[in-house]
Formats: structure tokens, C-alpha cells, sequence
């Protein structure tokens, strides 16, 4: 702030209807600075950030004070130049007859060419092919960012953006953040209004606190907490895999997914079905050959084909199958179960693999007795129970499980999940949870969410799932995130037509609370 | 044992193979030399009658079974063997590979072509470049593998891609285990029915074979069928003697594989 204010807001007091709305508010923002605003709903923040745009609402006066952006002085009535606005609701500003590249070849009064267009799309991090598409067939997170582009036609200095994330779910959310994240480090000064703290504080240089027209504090916003959290535990990598392609015959399911697991910790594969959830898994452990893969296992890679795999690499990753009544041949007692895998991969026969398959029983709650008994003797939960304690026979790093709790009544479910819990806790055993349940998910560390084979988000519990997880609710936002439409429109064949929920030909314009007109 | 007809069948089947086996042993008579005058009812001394040239049909019956059987049962054996090997092969690699059915283009296709040439014609086919019992145990084998192949692929298939097939060779297990203490313990169901169901299939072939003159021996069953033709009107035994024994053998075989069948079922489900 020592160069010149790129806006300087000053004593700027604004009336509705003989309340005063701002009194006398103070403001700067300087070249390639980013400042947040925040305040509770109807503190102000939204007039000011309008002011700074020369626009006064309807009933709103303004009696003293000045604003400048750029040097030049812009209320009353005399709009800046180099200023891009991002409101809160995308479907207000795109026109739905228009396609994406109408719009944007108009956009901010110059005529530009296909590569202008395609430009301004890669801007904001979308496909060209997105061009060709009405708002309409875009989604949200798709609609705010073709918004974001039309803001950015003007190659400003400086966006205005009115609360650009709220109503949009955790995906487009993050897909938001991560292209203001980049226009932040291209120099663009940013006036980010936001009702929340922890949101603005990982996007802004400086957080200012409006109370009642007025600027109460000013200053560093304090870190975030959720990903203070998850990054601040980095956890020794047991298993990491990146760029899995794979899929059956000519149709490919996994784009490119990565995934890493640290010791001790359960990482949930989140996704609706048909995602490619199961073939990540059967990938990770060598039982489906993929197109293209690297997994490694401390640091040691591990041949596609798990016969390939040495005998120690094959003990270090262990998969658990879905379906507890498949798992289990029906011919072997438990006891063959559990002695195979400790004869192949630990040497152990005899007395000791008896002693060593008793513990791993009582590991997973059965009693010894169990060893004698044949699968169709066992319940659905002592089934999976002798299907985990199989694979724990391994002494693995990492356990892949694919939708172990899937079969499983609610009880047993909480059982089996806590189990995972203890024996990630207890022994650093990296579990990958793969499930299509937001609740199971929820009992994770970490949640990775698939849709149609793409990682769309990978983030600690709190922040992808939202924290309000209600008993068998699913948070709205989750469904637009495990829409499969929301998904990346390159990767797949066909652009045009898709169909969406959103397809509301002019979306209503919805007033959230947090932010209502004042006055 | 759910179904009486499994014991009725079990019952039928041992007095059979008891006849069939200790038959040549307790012939009353040498089967090709003639006992009394052609065409003669049943008697004391012949207690079946005799045929044409008044040989006795009992001593006949209880010589030319055990040749037939033999013959039916090593041309199953061997045609269901086959099969099984060409059927797990096809579900394993094809199965598991998740890419292109090859093996089955590789050899399940020439089985289909063999199967679709009738078996009698096979039959004759082999039988004139391999004379005697070795040519007629190859052409009953080579009518049952296509068969027993496709069985025993569409009976695998479900198994291979089991979690515990997986976990199996996930854990390094060799083909040993996995073939015989993982696939084989879950298709041997259908398997032991596809072979009651080659059996019948092969007596019916080593039958017809007799009748067309080219059985395993000059009295088996279908040449004692063939034989009895033509004095039907003057000695009906002749000709019912061995069909209703035929008849017996094989449904009794029959109903024994469904049971298989069933049971196996009830493991699986």
C-alpha cells in the first residue's frame, strides 16, 4: 500500500431511505493486492464493493466521501475502466439463447476471434470445446467460470467479486478458487466479498471486517483452519498411484487418476456407481490391467499384473473384495483361509500359522472357533470379518478395500469401519476405502471423489463432505459433485447435448440470506 | 437324496454295472456257439430264449456289456476330460483377461466345427482310418468334447472372476491350487453331469455303432438290437432284452447327473 492505491475509497458515507448504509468507510486496495471483505449480512459489504464499481443500488444516495479506482474518481455514476464484476449468481449474467462463444466473442465491447475466445476459456481453466455449449448445458462451477471469463474480456487490473462461490457446490467451488487463485498470482487485484472467514482467508493478502457500515478491523487474515489440519500431518506415503488409465476393451473408466495414502491413514474413494471406483481399486491391486499406471508402495514400484509382484510386494497391498459371500471359497474352512496366505507370504505352516491365524481372529473379533467353520456357517459381518483378517494375514502397508461395508447391515457396517479405524490407528496400516456411501466416507481421513474417472476432489473429511452430515443424508452439494455430468467435458466423446438439472432456462435469481439488498 | 428318483436311479444303475461287469464271468453259455433251435422262448435252459442261430440271449447280453460300457465309458471319460481342459482354459484367459475372447476363438471355434458334424458320420469317419476299439473310443470322445467344453466354459466363467479366485492368485498361488482346490471344487457339479450326460451320449454312439455293424464287439447291445430285427415277430425279446437295458443305463445315468446338478447349485448359491 505504499505504491499507489490501485482504489482508495475514502470517508464514503451512502444513504437508503434516511438509514445510513456506510459510514464513512475507508478502503484500499492496491496494485495486485488481494482484499477480502467480510461481515455479517446487511454490514455493508456488498454496497461498498459496488461503490467501488461507480453502481449505487436503487434508493441508494450518496452524500459524502470519494472513491477512486485507478486514480480516476468514479462516483457518482462514472463506471471505472479496468475493473471486472463476478457476481453471485452466473445464471443471472450469461443470456441462456447464447452460446458460450457468442457470448464471449462479444464480451467487454470488443469483437474477438476463435483463438480470442478459446484464450479467455483457458483462462479460467475450461475447454475450448465448452464453447459450443448454452449456459444451460454447463455446470454451475462451469457457468460461474464462463461468468469469470466475461469479467476477464476487459483484461482488468482489479475484480470485484460479490460472494463468486456461494451456491455452488464443493466442486465448482473449488474449481472457482483455483482460477482466482491464478489470476490472484497473474498480478489482478482482487475484492473478494465473503460472508466467511476460513473461505477468504487462504485467497486474500488482507481481510477487511465490516460492521454496521463501517470498517471495524483490518488486517492478515488468520490461516484457515481445515487445511491447516490436512497438510500439517504429512504422513510418511505408503501408496501412491498416478495417472491411471485404464478400462475394458475400448472404453476407458479411469482418466489419469492419482491417489496417495499415508501410513495410518484411511483415504475414502468416493463416487456414484459406474465411476470407475471398483476398476481403481482392482488396479491398484494388479487384478485389472490398466493402459497406463505407476503404483508404488514405499517407494517401490509394483508391476501392473500382481503375479508379477514379488512375494514382499504382494504382502504390502492387500485388496478386500466387495461381496463377503464371494470372497470366501465355499469349500474351505476359515482355517485354509487364513493358512495360505500366511504359508505364501509369511513362511508360516504348522503350529505357527495356527497360533498366527487365532490372533488374526481375535483381530477382527471372531473367536478361534471360527477357524473351523465354512463360509456359508458365517454371517454376512463374520464373513468380511474373515475376509479382512485374510488380508491382514499379509502383514500389509496398505489395505484396498472396495465396498467392504456394502453388504453389510448398519451395525455390523459400524463395526467393520471402526475395525479399520483401530487397525489404521494401531499398526499405520493406509487403507483405501472405496464406497459410493457418504456416511462410510465420513468415518475416513480423507476423502478422494471419483466422477466418471476423474479425481474431481481430494480434500480432509470436513472440507469435501461439508461437516453436516445428517444420519443417512447426503449433503446437497455432494450430489451436484457426484453428478457425472460435472465431470471434465473434454474427456468425453460427445460435447453437445447434456443433460442437466440446472436446465432452467433463466435460473431464478436466489436472494441467500447472507447476502439481501440492503436497506 | 431330496428326490426318490435319485435313489431308484442309484439302485438301477449298481444292479446294471454288477451284471455288466460279472457278466462274461457268469454266462451260462459261450456266446457264439449255438444252445438250441433258433428263435426258442424262454426256457430253463435258455432263460431268455435264443436268436437266430439259436445262441443263448442271456449268455449273449451278459458277455456284450461289459465291451460296450468299456468303450462308453473310456470315449466319455476322455471327451469330458478334454473338454473340461479346453472349457477352463477358454473361461480363465478369457475371463480374466478382460480383453478379447482369443482362446475361445482359438479352441472353442474348432470344436464347434467338429461339433457340428453328425456323430455317426464322425462316427464312420474315424472309424475308417482307425479300426477296432481305439478308433471307436476317439470318435466317442471327439463327439463329446465340443459339448462338454462349452459346459464346462459357461459352468467356469462365474467362478474365475470369484473374489477368492482372485485373492487366490493375488497371493501367488500356483496353477495346481488354483485349478484343483479353487475352480474344480465349484464346476465339479456340472461336470460330473456333463460326463453322466457324454455317457449316455457315448452308449447311444457305441450302440448305433454296433447296429451299423462296426461295434466293439460281436455282441454288444446295439448289435444284438441290429441282430434281433429281423425275427421280431417270432421272439420280441430279442429286441426288448437290450433296449430296455440300454434304456435303463441311460436314464438311470441321467437322473444321477441332474442330482449333481442340484447339489452343486446349493453350494454355489
Amino acid at each position: 500500500m505504499t505504491a499507489p492505491g490501485l482504489v482508495e475509497v475514502r470517508d464514503l458515507v451512502l444513504c437508503a431511505g434516511g438509514r445510513t448504509v456506510l459510514d464513512g468507510v475507508r478502503l484500499d486496495v492496491a496494485a495486485g493486492e488481494a482484499v477480502g471483505i467480510v461481515g455479517a449480512s446487511g454490514s455493508g459489504k456488498t454496497t461498498t464493493a459496488l461503490a467501488v464499481l461507480g453502481h449505487l443500488r436503487d434508493g441508494i444516495t450518496h452524500v459524502a466521501g470519494t472513491v477512486h479506482v485507478a486514480g480516476a474518481p468514479v462516483l457518482p455514476g462514472r463506471p471505472p475502466r479496468g475493473v471486472g464484476y463476478l457476481g453471485q449468481d452466473p445464471g443471472a449474467s450469461l443470456n441462456p439463447y447464447r452460446t458460450v462463444r457468442a457470448v464471449l466473442t462479444a464480451a467487454g465491447g470488443v469483437r474477438r476471434d476463435r483463438a480470442g475466445v478459446d484464450a479467455l476459456l483457458g483462462r479460467v481453466g475450461l475447454p475450448a470445446g465448452l464453447a459450443r455449449r448454452y449456459p444451460h448445458q454447463l455446470s454451475g462451477g462451469q457457468q460461474q467460470r464462463v461468468a469469470l471469463a466475461i469479467a476477464l474480456a476487459r483484461d482488468p487490473g482489479l475484480l470485484v467479486l460479490d460472494e463468486p462461490t456461494t451456491g455452488l457446490d464443493v466442486l465448482a467451488r473449488a474449481d472457482v478458487h483455483r482460477e482466482l487463485a491464478s489470476l490472484r498470482a497473474a498480478g489482478v487485484a482482487l475484492l473478494w466479498i465473503g460472508h466467511d472467514a476460513e473461505t477468504l482467508a487462504a485467497n486474500v493478502d488482507r481481510l477487511v471486517t465490516v460492521a454496521d457500515g463501517r470498517v471495524v478491523a483490518s488486517g492478515p487474515p488468520e490461516p484457515a483452519r481445515f487445511t491447516l489440519t490436512s497438510e500439517a500431518a504429512p504422513a510418511e506415503v505408503v501408496l501412491a498411484a498416478s495417472g491411471i488409465v485404464g478400462g475394458y476393451g475400448a472404453t476407458r473408466v479411469l482418466h489419469g487418476v492419482d491417489l496417495h495414502v499415508g501410513a495410518g491413514e484411511r483415504v475414502a474413494v468416493l463416487g456414484a456407481s459406474g465411476t470407475g471406483k471398483t476398476t481403481l481399486a482392482r488396479v491398484l491391486a494388479g487384478l485389472h490391467p490398466a493402459a497406463a499406471d505407476t503404483v508404488t508402495v514405499d517407494g517401490a514400484t509394483l508391476h501392473p499384473d500382481v503375479r508379477r509382484r514379488t512375494r514382499p510386494q504382494r504382502a504390502a497391498l492387500q485388496y478386500v473384495a466387495q461381496s463377503p459371500s464371494e470372497a470366501l471359497h465355499p469349500r474351505q474352512p476359515v482355517r485354509t483361509a487364513l493358512h495360505r496366505p500366511l504359508r505364501l507370504l509369511r513362511n508360516l505352516r504348522g503350529a505357527a500359522a495356527d497360533a498366527e491365524a487365532a490372533a488374526l481372529l481375535e483381530v477382527v473379533g471372531l473367536s478361534a472357533d471360527t477357524a473351523g467353520l465354512l463360509p456359508a456357517e458365517l454371517s454376512g459381518g463374520q464373513r468380511q470379518r474373515v475376509s479382512l483378517a485374510r488380508a491382514l494375514a499379509a502383514r500389509p502397508r496398505v489395505l484396498v478395500c472396495d465396498e467392504v461395508t456394502s453388504a453389510l447391515d448398519p451395525g455390523t457396517r459400524d463395526a467393520v469401519l471402526g475395525l479399520l479405524g483401530r487397525l489404521c490407528a494401531q499398526d499405520g496400516l493406509g487403507v483405501v476405502l472405496v464406497t459410493h456411501d457418504v456416511e462410510v466416507a465420513a468415518t475416513a481421513d480423507r476423502v478422494v471423489v471419483l466422477a466418471e474417472g476423474h479425481v474431481v476432489a481430494d480434500g480432509p473429511v470436513p472440507d469435501v463432505l461439508g461437516g453436516d452430515l445428517l444420519p443417512g443424508g447426503v449433503p446437497s452439494h455432494l450430489v451436484e459433485l457426484l453428478r457425472p455430468d460435472v465431470a471434465d467435458p473434454t474427456v468425453r466423446g460427445t460435447v453437445n447435448v447434456v443433460p442437466s438439472r440446472r436446465a432452467a432456462v433463466t435460473a431464478p435469481t436466489v436472494v441467500s440470506d447472507d447476502s439481501p439488498p440492503t436497506g | 437324496m431330496r428326490w426318490p428318483g435319485t435313489r431308484v436311479a442309484s439302485g438301477v444303475l449298481a444292479v446294471l454295472l454288477v451284471v455288466i461287469v460279472v457278466g462274461p464271468l457268469v454266462a451260462p453259455y459261450d456266446p457264439a456257439a449255438p444252445v438250441g433251435l433258433p428263435y426258442e422262448p424262454p426256457t430253463p435252459q435258455a432263460l431268455l430264449g435264443t436268436d437266430a442261430l439259436g445262441r443263448d440271449l442271456l449268455s449273449r447280453i451278459l458277455d456284450g456289456g461289459l465291451p460296450m460300457l468299456g468303450t462308453a465309458l473310456a470315449g466319455a471319460v476322455a471327451g469330458s476330460a478334454l473338454g473340461t481342459v479346453a472349457g477352463l482354459l477358454a473361461a480363465w484367459w478369457d475371463g480374466r483377461s478382460g480383453r478379447s475372447r482369443w482362446v475361445e476363438g482359438a479352441v472353442l471355434r474348432p470344436l464347434d466345427t467338429l461339433a457340428i458334424v453328425p456323430p455317426m458320420l464322425l462316427v464312420l469317419l474315424i472309424l475308417t482310418a482307425f479300426t477296432g476299439h481305439a478308433g471307436l473310443v476317439l470318435a466317442v470322445a471327439l463327439t463329446g468334447v465340443p459339448l462338454s467344453a462349452r459346459v464346462l466354459r459357461a459352468a467356469a466363467a462365474p467362478v474365475v472372476t470369484r473374489a477368492h479366485v482372485e485373492a487366490a492368485v493375488a497371493r501367488g498361488e500356483g496353477p495346481a491350487w488354483i485349478v484343483g482346490r479353487e475352480l474344480l471344487p465349484l464346476v465339479a457339479g456340472p461336470l460330473v453331469a456333463d460326463l453322466g450326460i457324454r455317457f449316455v451320449a457315448a452308449i447311444y454312439v457305441v450302440t448305433a455303432a454296433g447296429f451299423l455293424g462296426v461295434g466293439p464287439s460281436g455282441t454288444d447291445w446295439g448289435t444284438l438290437i441290429v441282430e434281433a430285427l429281423p425275427g421280431v415277430e417270432l421272439a420280441p425279446l430279442l429286441l426288448a432284452v437290450p433296449v430296455v437295458l440300454v434304456a435303463l443305463l441311460a436314464v438311470s445315468v441321467t437322473v444321477l447327473a441332474d442330482d449333481a446338478v442340484r447339489r452343486s447349485r446349493a453350494v454355489l448359491a
